[in-house]
Order: C-alpha cells, then sequence, then structure tokens
C-alpha cells in the first residue's frame, strides 16, 4: 500500500514537473538567454579592460570599480543628476498621477474619454515627446516663452539651451509620464467599496478627512508599488534624455543621466564596455539600496490589512 | 491536453527553427558591409558593378551600429572606420599591409599622404581611405547675389568683382561679409531680432573651435607629452576662442553668426537663412543639393597678421576588412576597388571625393554634365592646407565630454553663461589633464 502511494506520489511528480516544463519552459528558456546569460556576462565584462574592438582583454579585477569610484567625476556626476531627476520628477509623477486618479475615479459622464485622453502620452514614444516638447520649450519660438511674454514676464527661461534650467525642463517633461501610474491608483480606487464613504458621510466627514482617513490608507500597497515603480523609471531614464541632450548630455553636460553617460562609455570612443559594465554593476547596487530603502519605510506607511 | 502538448511543441520546434537559421554559418560568396542610413541606395550600382566583374555578391545593411555588430555573426567583412578612430577599432581591423605589397595595382602612394600616414600604425596599414572630409568656406551664392551691392561696398570691390569669398580671404573679409549678410530688426528697447545670420557656429562640433586654434597658431596637445597634456591656455588658444566666442555674442567685435540660443531657433546654413559655414562638413554635400541650394566652396580665410597659418583639419572615412572574416581575399578585390578610381568616381556622383591624388584631375576629366558646379579645385587646395586631427584614442571623449561642454558656456547670456574665455580654457585644461594623469598613471 505504502508503495503503491509512493508509486503515485512519483506519478503526479513527474506529471506535474512535465505540465511544469511545458508551461514554464519557453519562459525559461527566455530568461537564460536574455537575462541571465547577459548579467553574468556583465560581471565578467566589468572585471576586464574590454573594448567594443579588442580581441585580448586583460583581467583587472577592481580596477574598474575603483576608477568609477575614486577617479571618474562624470561618474558621480551622472549618478547625482539621476538621482535629482528621478527624486524630483518621481514627487511630481506620484502626486499628479494620484490626483488625476482621483478626478477620474469620479461619476462624470464620458469619464471614459477623459481616461483615454490622460492615458494617450503614455502611449505615444517617448522619442516622439522628446522632440516635440523641444519646439515647446525653444527659448525664442516656442509656446511656453511666448505665453510668459504675453503675460508679462521678463527674461524668459533659456530651458534646454541653457545648462542651469536644462535638467528642469526634462522633469517638467517628464512629469507628464504619469499613465500607467495613473491606471495603477484609479484601479487602487475602484476597488475601494463605496460603503466606507457613505458610512464616512452620514458620520459626517468633510472629503478631505474621507481621503485622509479611508482612501490613502487604502491605496498604500499601490503607492507603494507606484514608488518603486517610479524611482527605477527615474533612475533608467534615457529616451527622453537622450533626444533633449542630442545623446551626449548637452548642454554642457547637464543633463548627462546615469544611463546616457553608461552608453556614452560603451558605444562611443573609445569604446569602454568593461567600465560601462562596471558602472552599471555599481548603478545597480544603488537602485538595489534606495528599493531596499523604500522596502523599509514601507512598514510605516503601507497599511499591510486592506482587505 | 493532446492539443495544448502539439502546440507548445509546435512553438518550441519553431523558437528552436529561428535559432537555428539566426545562427546559421553566412555564405562565403557574400560580402557583408554594413553603412551609415544616409548611404542606403547611393552604392547600389557600384556593389552591381563589382558582383557583374567578380560574381562576388555584396550584402549592405544601413543604419546599424558597427559597435554593435562586431563579434556577433552579423559582423561585416568589410568595416567602416576613419583616421581619427582608427587607433581604437585596430584589433578588430585585418592588417592590409602584406595584401597591399603584393598587389600591383594598389599602391598607396596614390592617396593624400596625410591620410595613408593616419591609417597606417606602426608601419601597418589597416584601412583604405575612400573619401575625405576637410574644413571648406562654404557659401550661399543666391544670399551672396541678394547682397551683392552692399558687399562690393563693405570688401571694397570693384562693379566688375565677384562677391563671392576668395582664396585670400582674411578673417577681416570673413567677418566684414558676414556683417552685412546679417538681417535683423531693431526693437524699441534698441535690442535685435535676427532673421538671418552672416555666418554659422556649429556649438555642438568641436571641429569649428579646433581649427580656429590651429589656425591662430596654437595647438591642442603641448608637443612632447604624448598628446596627454592639453596647450590650449596659450595666448593663441585664447584669441582663437574669442573670436569664436565673439561672432556670435558680438562682445567687441560686429555679431555676425547666432549665439547658442539663436541656433536653437532653427538658424543653420541648410535651413537658407545663414549665408555661410565656416568647416562644414563634406558629408552634407548631397543633403545641400537635395535642398535644391545654390552654394559653393572656397578654402578658409586666414587669420588677420598671420598669412601662413595652417588650414583646417583632414579626415577620412575608409574601409578595412575585419579579422574574423571568412572572405578576406574577396573582401580585399571589393576594397581596392572601392578605394580606386572607380569607386571614386562613382562616390563622386553621390557628392563625396575620394582620397587619391589624382581626385582632381579624374574630376576634371569628366563631362561637364557630369561635374558638380562648384569650385572643386578649393577641396584640393584646403587638403593641402589642412592638418589631421589626433587619432589618440580618448581625443573624441575628450572633445566631447571635457571641451565643448565648457566651451558652450561661452556661447549664450544667462543663467549658466560665461564670459571669460582663459578661466574656461583653463578649467578645461585642468579637467583633462587630470583624466589622462588618471587614466595613465
Amino acid at each position: 500500500m505504502t508503495g503503491e502511494k509512493a508509486r503515485l506520489r512519483k506519478k503526479n511528480f513527474h506529471t506535474d514537473y512535465k505540465y511544469f516544463l511545458m508551461f514554464a519552459g519557453i519562459s525559461i528558456l527566455g530568461f537564460l538567454l536574455f537575462y541571465l546569460y547577459p548579467i553574468v556576462r556583465t560581471v565578467m565584462l566589468s572585471l576586464t579592460d574590454k573594448t567594443i574592438y579588442s580581441l585580448d582583454t586583460s583581467y583587472v579585477g577592481m580596477d574598474n570599480f575603483v576608477y568609477a569610484l575614486t577617479k571618474d567625476p562624470l561618474f558621480f556626476k551622472s549618478i547625482s543628476l539621476s538621482l535629482i531627476f528621478a527624486s524630483v520628477s518621481g514627487l511630481f509623477v506620484l502626486v499628479t498621477s494620484l490626483i488625476l486618479a482621483l478626478l477620474l475615479n469620479s461619476k462624470v459622464r464620458g469619464i471614459g474619454i477623459f481616461r483615454t485622453i490622460y492615458f494617450l502620452p503614455f502611449i505615444i514614444p517617448s522619442f516622439a515627446v522628446g522632440a516635440v516638447y523641444k519646439n515647446v520649450f525653444n527659448p525664442t519660438t516656442g509656446l511656453i516663452n511666448r505665453i510668459l511674454e504675453l503675460l508679462g514676464f521678463q527674461n524668459q527661461p533659456l530651458w534646454y539651451v541653457s545648462p542651469q534650467t536644462a535638467l528642469v525642463t526634462m522633469i517638467i517633461i517628464s512629469s507628464f509620464g504619469f499613465g500607467v501610474k495613473m491606471l495603477v491608483f484609479l484601479s487602487a480606487l475602484q476597488g475601494i467599496p463605496e460603503n466606507y464613504y457613505e458610512v464616512a458621510r452620514i458620520e459626517g466627514a468633510s472629503k478631505y478627512q474621507m481621503f485622509r482617513k479611508i482612501t490613502l490608507p487604502l491605496i498604500t500597497p499601490m503607492l507603494f508599488f507606484n514608488v518603486i515603480l517610479i524611482t527605477i523609471d527615474g533612475l533608467k531614464a534615457f529616451n527622453l534624455a537622450f533626444v533633449m541632450g542630442n545623446g551626449q548630455g548637452f548642454p554642457s553636460n547637464s543633463t548627462l543621466l546615469f544611463p546616457i553617460y553608461m552608453f556614452m562609455t560603451a558605444f562611443n570612443m573609445p569604446f569602454r564596455l568593461g567600465y560601462a559594465a562596471a558602472m552599471a554593476w555599481l548603478f545597480f547596487v544603488l537602485i538595489l539600496a534606495l528599493t531596499g530603502i523604500n522596502f523599509f519605510v514601507s512598514r510605516y506607511y503601507v497599511e499591510k490589512d486592506v482587505s | 491536453m493532446r492539443k495544448i502538448l502539439s502546440f507548445s511543441f509546435l512553438v518550441i520546434m519553431a523558437f528552436g527553427a529561428f535559432m537555428l537559421v539566426s545562427c546559421q554559418k553566412p555564405a562565403t560568396d557574400v560580402l557583408k558591409i554594413a553603412l551609415d542610413i544616409e548611404d542606403e541606395g547611393r552604392y547600389d550600382e557600384l556593389f552591381q558593378y563589382f558582383t557583374t566583374e567578380t560574381g562576388i555578391s555584396v550584402q549592405a545593411t544601413y543604419g546599424e551600429d558597427i559597435s554593435k555588430l562586431i563579434g556577433t555573426v552579423n559582423e561585416p567583412d568589410i568595416i567602416k572606420t576613419s583616421t581619427v578612430v582608427i587607433e581604437s577599432m585596430q584589433d578588430s581591423l585585418y592588417d592590409l599591409t602584406d595584401m597591399i605589397a603584393s598587389d600591383p595595382d594598389v599602391d598607396p602612394l596614390l592617396y593624400i599622404d596625410s591620410l595613408i600616414e593616419a591609417l597606417t600604425i606602426d608601419g601597418r596599414i589597416y584601412a583604405l581611405p575612400t573619401s575625405i572630409n576637410t574644413s571648406l568656406l562654404y557659401y550661399n551664392k543666391d544670399l551672396f547675389d541678394e547682397n551683392a551691392d552692399s558687399l562690393r561696398i563693405a570688401l571694397g570691390l570693384g562693379p566688375d568683382d565677384s562677391v563671392y569669398p576668395e582664396a585670400g580671404w582674411t578673417y577681416a573679409d570673413y567677418q566684414t561679409a558676414g556683417v552685412v549678410l546679417s538681417k535683423y530688426t531693431v526693437l524699441p528697447d534698441q535690442s535685435r531680432v535676427y532673421s538671418q545670420f552672416g555666418a554659422e557656429t556649429q556649438l555642438n562640433w568641436w571641429g569649428e573651435w579646433l581649427v580656429y586654434l590651429n589656425q591662430m597658431g596654437g595647438t591642442f596637445y603641448e608637443p612632447g607629452t604624448d598628446n596627454h597634456v592639453l596647450a590650449i591656455t596659450s595666448p593663441e588658444a585664447v584669441q582663437a576662442t574669442q573670436f569664436f566666442r565673439e561672432k556670435s555674442m558680438g562682445d567687441t567685435t560686429e555679431k555676425f553668426a547666432p549665439d547658442a540660443v539663436e541656433a536653437a531657433s532653427s538658424f543653420s546654413f541648410m535651413s537658407g537663412n545663414v549665408a555661410m559655414i565656416f568647416g562644414g562638413h563634406m558629408g552634407d554635400w548631397y543633403s545641400y543639393d537635395a535642398l535644391g541650394m545654390n552654394w559653393d566652396i572656397q578654402i578658409l580665410p586666414t587669420p588677420v597678421g598671420i598669412p601662413d597659418a595652417r588650414g583646417g583639419e583632414i579626415s577620412a572615412d575608409a574601409f578595412g576588412i575585419s579579422i574574423r572574416s571568412q572572405n578576406k581575399t574577396d573582401a580585399f578585390k571589393f576594397l581596392k576597388m572601392w578605394a580606386g578610381e572607380t569607386g571614386a568616381l562613382k562616390m563622386y556622383e553621390y557628392g563625396k571625393v575620394g582620397a587619391l591624388k589624382n581626385m582632381e584631375q579624374l574630376i576634371l576629366a569628366l563631362p561637364e554634365a557630369d561635374r558638380k558646379a562648384i569650385n572643386i579645385q578649393a577641396v584640393f587646395q584646403a587638403a593641402d592646407l589642412a592638418l589631421t586631427l589626433p587619432r589618440e584614442k580618448d581625443f573624441s571623449k575628450v572633445m566631447r565630454e571635457m571641451v565643448m561642454a565648457e566651451i558652450y558656456k561661452l556661447m549664450f547670456n544667462g543663467r549658466g553663461a560665461e564670459t571669460d574665455c582663459l578661466t574656461v580654457l583653463t578649467r578645461i585644461k585642468t579637467n583633462v589633464d587630470q583624466y589622462y594623469a588618471n587614466l595613465y598613471d
């Protein structure tokens, strides 16, 4: 009897395993090929002086990491620009996406049209968005400065032309990238039972009190999810910075976000792949640390018992 | 369940087949070459000619970054390089010296000396030059014609003299013409709104500044330092930078070029609202023609008081053979055809000028209808005067990230702008010298 049980269990295991492999096989293959292999390869590259065109590469140990951390001022500049960009634009995106989600959660006629309109910028490629905004923010011919001029403002900003304001311009533009985050908030808002608000209204709660005591606590898991998403998105921002900064951190390295600097290091002369790989790993550690901090801080604001 | 199993099996098989097809060894009678996106279709006739002559097909891809193809199954047999990047690409290029020596049809002496020297590393030739780029003064003939009377007065020309730039022009002539060709309206607060400029300033590229630096007698690197210490705080370098700045900012001279803000507002030679480019790129000829511009070229003006100043820069697009190519012999056959007279003349049809010493004669021997209606002699005069760019591996990085990033701050008014050239140049020198010291210590 015991032997029969064991045989059945073994058979079940084999059947389960077969199905597991069948359904997950392609994903596992994809993961191995397109994620694990590049990860391992990048680790190996980061320990060498490999350039794109070199045949012989030498093992340099931690030299690339030491150089980045002690001798490359542009490494630190690009990291700090990325942190500023991610935190400031992230904050804007978080607030605007929450406000818009609250507005779009209201019961008004034609709400679907508004939802589509607000989501539209997200589906337009960021390269195109950047090109359009470059015209909008042109210091002499752009719409923004024309409006400021009509309003009587003197000495309008030079926006992306000046090193002092180029990053700010990019932050303003990227603040409109709230599409997915807005949807996440919207789905969270729609999951809140209406009777909570009815009870609060009967108790005489104001709209602010309802938001503070009901809405906000109940959407904190999604708020946390969005914070993680926004942090990583902001730190990895590439397309907009590439368009706005002509792929070179223009002007005067003021939009030299870390992904741009890494790209330039690897794919422009002198094509230092090994060093770029080391920088990528240092950046990974930074993102990991920030995500860890986010998780730690989330203990204090994420409502666990939402259900 | 059986259907799901069959479907999954089919998907996996299709994926496997796709991978196998992707990884299959390329046919050996096909030469692969990667070209720039703007070259698409330009050389089809040349490829066809080669196939007819040799039976070997040429398979070109356009717009794919060569740096991403190296080491992959799609690596081209023939690799594009240049006199500037050849040192960085040396490891991937096959040494052509022996092939050249054993082929009576190829003689390095046929090419412009400075270019073949630039493609030679430690006495070994790694690529053959196919087309040159040298600094020239470009001008829009229509804008000059429209202002002919004003130009004659300003330049002291007679009624029968040409108003177009002459080979003997100095910076002063260039500046005078530039001022005449700049058009603006004056606002009530006395500020000017320009609708046309005399000359373009290329702020995103270091080439123009470097030419001023060289022409005014300066050097970028300190001689004898193995190109690791900058010499840009010299009086000549400061003077060059001041000239570069003042033509756009008009601090002490009359402004005749757009500053950084105006340049961002579509003022350019190609837009037709700028009359001249100092040191424009020969790769743009095709675009000028496509836009229907009435343009011509002249050698660069020389600084006042420095008549023997050197010219601009010269570089060349060149092609080498991948060290991993299975078709080196066929690739060399193609290369020598392309870098030879047949290729040079075909490329000339598409606005490129070959690197052969006798290129001028080849062009002048063409029927008049096949020749460009431009002062082609200027190209060869400029090439004779020009200097080759440093091919030091970090030169382009240093220029892009450290030099132009700082010089740009001199080129606009407003927050973040700088006005003192020496201060900016000193900061650049400090940063770049430190960069090289860290790199090579």
